[in-house]
């Protein structure tokens, strides 16, 4: 053992964890410099108890879409029809509430939105189609039945919604808005469900290694079902909490929210457990996001800039995400080669 | 184990038959498991026992035969059937969730542990019951590890600890020692052993014949889709055991090679060449035009990643030098290597070799579509004069197939083999390397395949047979380099060349 290599050990070790950190914490860093920018920029309106309130409860729409997005994304599956079951749910909410009790009417819409996320998964499961393409399908049949059921009045929806229910998107308890408990409520169910519960093990399970799960003896085609109908769910929630924010609903209202969910989602999946999908990674992907939009609002930079940069921060998360994993492999695999152990892992089997 | 008494086997397949379009896979094929006895299941590749494997969990139906578990009759299999029958496979890719601990991939499948009012995972309550079963087990693993950064030898453990764990009373296990150092085998076949002895039944699947004096009680020998033997370990020496491995073959598979013929200039010339990952390290050889070089050695000795590594396109050099016909030479990528005159016959034909979905002209033209357009600004195929050559190749290469516009994915093993060959073979290749080109192919495919290997080494080709098989290594070639863990340990000249000679060589002594 000489000292010279005992050195470059504690060098390599040293740089190891730089580069894990810097992999894992990477978005955490983005959103803190973010924060810090905007509040040098704007002390006195950014960083103030309100505006950080506002920031949660302008995301709190789109922390419940990209929760339930998450539970699909976690099983390896796509969903890319929430935006137009958010909409759905909208327009449905908006139509239904002038006639119904309201609670009828909430629960009733979400039933619908939920039972599309149980056609999807049956298609999905039964028929073997693939997720991107069924959802793809039936966006594009619920996008035709949005603009069908709002055709009579215009295209938009807004008479006649109770003041009371209106109330859920305005109204406040302890100062803080009833939307953003709506959200948290989502996140520590959906985030004790992931990781505390067989079902949710089991989810990760089917979609970190189908085949494992598979002669472990676990039924992927339940879980799956039970996924996009979670993420059917949580996109009708959104949608009649978009009603009950903007009073309003239009065939178009939901649209952001399948774009939105996913960056947000992504972001998380480059966040702490790097490559897997997680809620507390999607909370932090949506925070970047909140923190983006309510930022350049306040300093006045155009839309068509906030987009641009939006999609800039996502690419370069990800791709950072990647460079970090595969610098670290280089670092070790280096290290392996020097030790002179030999990587692991044969070639194929036959036949 | 004593046994009073007739006791039923624990498992008996009687007749097993079964075809694929092409081929059979298994014909008549016997096998029985007793209880707490580890059973060796060997043969060459293409002998019938992975397809054997699959019926037993029920991945493939068989055609004809019995099987019995615990003396009873079981008509139907499917996976979810095995498994409630106590048949556990551990193949080589393990099937670890490779985001999960060691502790919740024990568990996987199985209830979790839960905390009495809330129903939640109890955590702590997982880790002590999973390290409670490691260290009866005599397993020193954390269970808080991450399966990623465990060695393939715990790796093993921790899927032979799952199988446990959920009550399996049959282990198959598929060549568990293939990426194994010396010392992890010992600690591997103490475990095994230990289980057998507490009455788990073990078939035990692998090329390394040295290994089944050590752990099995019986050994069963399948080869050409049918069982040579079953016989106890102790009544056979490794010299018996080869011979009825390699068999006596029909010399006519093999082209008769010109003896004291003049060979070419160095086609391809390796000096100290080690890849980033150590396979192969510091390898030197020769490949002279005319002749035919095989490289062998055991599963992940490092020959399969040579070629990968000589046409660019897996693994990376770490030192060393490399010339082809006498100008250096840095493997880059494919278009590169193509470029240079080098062709590939990739280890993996469906993937790597044909694009099943096009027609079979598509895929003979696709190295060179360059000599195929009508002129080259627009860059349209013409296809009349592409249809022409494929019918040549055809032709000359014997494919059975309805014609050049058959999809290529309906043709077999053997005729897909040989339309990548005739792909390479458009322009005569300065250096051609094969990987495992006869693997999964029938015996007549393989003579012509050889063959066709020969007469394009007369041609003035230099030709780099990379196979794992040593019969045909034995038949084509003109010297072999035996690898073992990425490094040369012999070279064999013709004349030394047989299969029971390559085959001591891989396993060493």
């Amino acid at each position: 053992m000489s000292r010279r290599v005992g050195g470059r050990n504690v060098v390599r070790r040293r740089f190891e964890w730089i580069v894990l950190k810097g992999g894992r914490y990477g978005t955490v860093l983005g959103l803190l410099v973010l924060f810090g920018v905007f509040a040098a920029l704007k002390p006195n309106v950014f960083f103030t108890g309100r505006n950080i309130l506002n920031i949660f409860n302008q995301i709190s729409l789109l922390g419940i879409c990209a929760a339930g997005l998450t539970v699909c994304l976690v099983l390896n599956e796509f969903d890319l029809s929430i935006g137009a079951v958010a909409t759905l749910g909208a327009v449905l909410a908006a139509g239904w509430l002038p006639h119904t009790h309201p609670a009828i009417g909430v629960v009733g819409v979400i039933a619908v939105c939920a039972g599309i996320g149980l056609v999807n998964g049956l298609i999905i499961t039964t028929l073997r189609v693939s997720s991107f393409m069924t959802t793809l399908g039936t966006m594009t049949v619920l996008t035709g039945f949005s603009y069908w059921y709002t055709s009579g009045s215009g295209s938009i929806l807004y008479s006649g919604i109770p003041k009371g229910f209106l109330q859920i998107g305005k109204g406040s308890f302890l100062h803080i808005p009833y939307l953003i408990f709506f959200m948290v409520g989502v996140l520590v169910v959906l985030h004790v469900l992931l990781n505390h519960t067989t079902t949710g093990r089991r989810m990760y399970a089917v979609g970190g290694s189908p085949e494992a799960a598979r002669f472990a003896g676990i039924s992927a085609r339940r879980l799956k079902i039970l996924g996009f109908v979670l993420s059917g769910s949580l996109a009708g929630l959104t949608g009649v909490l978009l009603v009950a924010r903007l009073g309003l609903a239009e065939p178009t209202i939901g649209d952001r929210f399948l774009f939105d969910s996913f960056t947000v989602a992504f972001l998380g999946a480059a966040s702490i457990r790097v490559g897997r999908f997680h809620i507390l990674g999607t909370l932090i992907g949506t925070l970047i996001m909140g923190t983006i939009f309510n930022g350049f609002t306040l300093l006045d930079v155009p839309y068509h800039l906030q987009l641009i940069v939006q999609g800039a921060i996502l690419i370069a998360a990800v791709s950072s995400a990647g460079f970090w994993m595969n610098l670290l492999q280089a670092v070790r695999l280096q290290a392996a080669g020097r030790s002179g152990r030999r990587g692991e892992k044969g070639a194929s089997g036959d036949v | 184990m004593g046994t009073t008494g007739p006791e039923p086997l624990r498992l008996e397949m009687r007749g097993i038959t079964k075809t694929f379009p092409g081929t059979v896979a298994c014909e008549e094929i016997d096998f029985d498991l007793r209880r707490g006895e580890i059973h060796a299941l060997v043969g060459q590749n293409g002998a019938g026992k992975s397809t054997l494997i699959k019926i037993l969990a029920g991945i493939h139906p068989r055609d004809a035969g019995e099987i019995l578990i615990e003396g009873k009759p079981v008509e139907h299999l499917s996976p979810r059937i095995a498994h409630d029958l106590g048949m556990r496979f551990i193949h080589q890719e393990l099937n670890l969730v490779p985001q999960f601990n060691v502790a919740e991939n024990i568990v996987l499948g199985d209830p979790y542990p839960l905390r009495k009012p809330t129903r939640l995972i109890d955590w702590r309550g997982l880790n002590r019951h999973v390290g409670g079963i490691l260290e009866n087990l005599n397993i020193p693993i954390d269970p808080r590890r991450s399966v990623q950064s465990l060695t393939v030898a715990e790796q093993w453990m921790v899927a032979i600890a799952r199988a446990l764990y959920s009550k399996g009373n049959v282990l198959v296990m598929d060549e568990p020692t293939s990426s194994l150092a010396r010392d992890d085998v010992r600690e591997l076949f103490a475990l095994v052993k230990s289980l057998a002895a507490k009455g788990t039944s073990i078939v035990y699947i692998s090329h390394r014949l040295e290994e089944i004096f050590e752990l099995a009680e019986r050994v069963t020998v399948l080869k050409d889709s049918r069982k040579v033997l079953t016989t106890e370990v102790a009544s056979l020496t490794l010299g018996e055991l080869v011979r009825h491995l390699v068999g006596g073959r029909l010399q006519e598979l093999f082209p008769t090679i010109e003896e004291g013929r003049t060979l070419g200039d160095p086609v391809l010339e390796v000096s100290d060449l080690s890849a980033t990952d150590g396979r192969p390290s510091d390898l030197s050889f020769v490949v002279r035009g005319r002749e035919v070089l095989g490289v062998t050695g055991l599963l992940g000795a490092g020959h399969n990643e040579l070629a990968d590594l000589l046409f660019g396109v897996r693994g990376r050099v770490a030192s060393g030098r490399i010339a082809l016909a006498g100008t250096a030479y840095a493997p880059r990528n494919a278009r590169h290597a193509v470029s240079r005159g080098v062709a590939l016959v990739p280890a993996e034909r469906r993937s790597q070799g044909v694009v099943g979905e096009m027609p079979l002209w598509e895929n003979v033209i696709l190295a060179h579509l360059r000599r195929f357009l009508i002129d080259p600004v627009t860059r349209i195929v013409d296809r009349k004069r592409a249809r022409r050559s494929t019918g040549e190749q055809m032709k000359a290469l014997q494919i059975v197939a309805t014609g050049p516009d058959q999809e290529v994915r309906n043709l077999s093993g053997g005729n897909q083999q040989k339309v990548v060959l005739a792909k390479w073979l458009l322009e005569s290749p300065r250096l051609l390397i094969l990987s495992e080109p006869t693997r999964g192919i029938d015996v007549s495919a393989k003579a012509e395949i050889y063959a066709l290997v020969r007469e394009l080494a007369d041609r003035g080709s230099g030709i780099l047979f990379i196979s794992t098989e040593a019969e045909e290594l034995a038949g084509v070639c003109d010297r072999v380099l035996v690898l073992r863990d990425g490094r040369l340990v012999e070279e064999l000249p013709r004349e030394a060349l047989t299969a029971h000679r390559i085959m001591e060589a891989c396993y060493g002594e």
